[in-house]
């Protein structure tokens, strides 16, 4: 299989048909980031098409010297916070019924093994870690969404998110230590109901 | 395994469970109190991941990509006659690549230190040296007044060869203990200084004493 850096080389050299690779490599991760973070799947979409679309139209300024992952998830990551911004001058409040309007799109196909309430379960959950992580400050929840949705090392997230290695781990840390505390009060207090 | 790797690999989405953390967990209490206290988040993400790598391909978005386009294109593409890619979000993606590029050579740099570092950090230091030295040197003619060499500066100019090695060569320090010990120990004093300072006269120019010790008989 090949490496990015040899594929993007190719790109360059003309075989632009070798960029759906790179789009199938990355699309899934950088959607669920995006989704976790807006709630809304087109939004989501809107935002990875243009991921794409900028990385192949500035592919001359490419260097095998970094990671694409790495290029590519700084243009996106910049590309959700300008979006982020916009959204904040058109405030609207996260909640699970954000999820609502894409819900008959969101809900993936069923495999074999999956049962209806399983499915339901599971977008469920995934809202509630949506909510959960709007909660928290956007650099700790972009950096575990980069740890965890993007399956980056600390070092890639550093470099993504323009910060030192340990501000990396400590964002992840503190976010996933609130990130249990929250959990925690939610089970408390369901406990409480039932 | 350290901690700091250890909480690498509690975070990490795939590998959360291997031996060796286990391992390290064994032995380390901070970094089992670590995982049990983040417990209800990390397991919320392992349950979604573990859930999506499960998903067979086509990837669970493949199937919402398609049905997007075909249902509701008009809300997913932007306003007829917008373009999709502003000539803003090229320029991002080119300004990444340039920070990019340079923090890749920055570390590289660091990681790799270059050879001729030790050299160029001695050079550096001898430069440092000369620099100062000749500072010194322009700092002392600077600070003195211009005036002609005092006579007993000029006596020096005859007493360039070191009286202890002299000394030496006529047969020790019992010959010098035969004439005047005031008289031996200007000498010595004048000797030495004509040896170890390039400009004696400089040098009688700033230091006072050095001059009325030169003009003692």
């Amino acid at each position: 299989m090949l490496d990015d850096a040899t594929i993007m080389k190719r790109i360059c050299a003309g075989e632009y048909l070798l960029y759906d690779e790179l789009v199938l490599r990355y699309r899934d991760r950088l959607l669920r980031f995006a989704w976790s973070k807006y709630g809304k799947l087109p939004a989501a979409e809107d935002l990875v098409q243009e991921a794409f679309l900028s990385a192949f139209a500035a592919r001359e300024s490419y260097n095998p010297a970094f990671a694409f992952s790495t290029w590519l998830w700084t243009i996106f990551l910049n590309q959700c916070r300008r979006h982020y911004k916009r959204e904040l001058r058109q405030p609207r409040e996260m909640s699970r019924s954000s999820f609502a309007a894409a819900e008959a799109a969101v809900i993936p196909e069923p495999s074999s093994s999956e049962t209806p309430l399983h499915i339901a379960l599971k977008t469920e959950q995934f809202e509630l870690l949506a909510l959960y992580l709007s909660e928290l400050s956007e650099v700790q929840a972009d950096a575990l969404r980069l740890r965890f949705f993007g399956g980056l090392k600390f070092t890639e997230i550093a470099l993504t998110m323009d910060c030192s290695l340990s501000a990396a781990k400590i964002r992840v840390k503190n976010g996933l230590l609130q990130l249990a505390h929250r959990f925690s009060e939610a089970q408390t207090s369901e406990g409480d109901v039932l | 395994m350290n901690c700091d790797e250890a909480f690498e690999l509690i975070t990490h989405p795939t590998d959360h469970n291997c031996e060796e953390l286990q391992w390290h967990l064994q032995l380390c209490p901070r970094c089992r109190q670590m995982k049990e206290t983040l417990a209800p988040a990390l397991d919320t993400f392992q349950q979604i991941l573990d859930d999506t790598l499960d998903v067979d391909e086509p990837s669970e978005f493949t199937t919402d990509f398609h049905q997007i386009q075909s249902q509701d294109a008009a809300s997913v593409f932007p306003q007829a006659g917008a373009p999709f890619l502003s000539a803003e979000t090229v320029r991002m993606a080119e300004q990444a690549a340039t920070r990019l590029r340079a923090e890749a050579g920055i570390s590289q740099t660091a990681k790799q230190p270059l050879k001729s570092k030790p050299y160029q950090k001695r050079l550096m230091h001898a430069a440092l040296i000369l620099m100062a030295g000749f500072l010194m040197g322009w700092g002392i003619s600077l600070g003195g007044p211009e005036q002609h060499l005092p006579s007993g500066a000029n006596g020096l100019q005859g007493q360039q060869s070191c009286l202890w090695i002299a000394q030496r060569e006529n047969g020790g320090l019992q010959q010098t203990k035969t004439n005047s010990e005031e008289v031996s120990a200007n000498n010595v004093v004048l000797s030495c200084v004509a040896c170890h300072l390039q400009s004696t006269a400089e040098y009688t120019l700033n230091f006072p004493w050095f001059t009325s010790f030169n003009s003692t008989p």
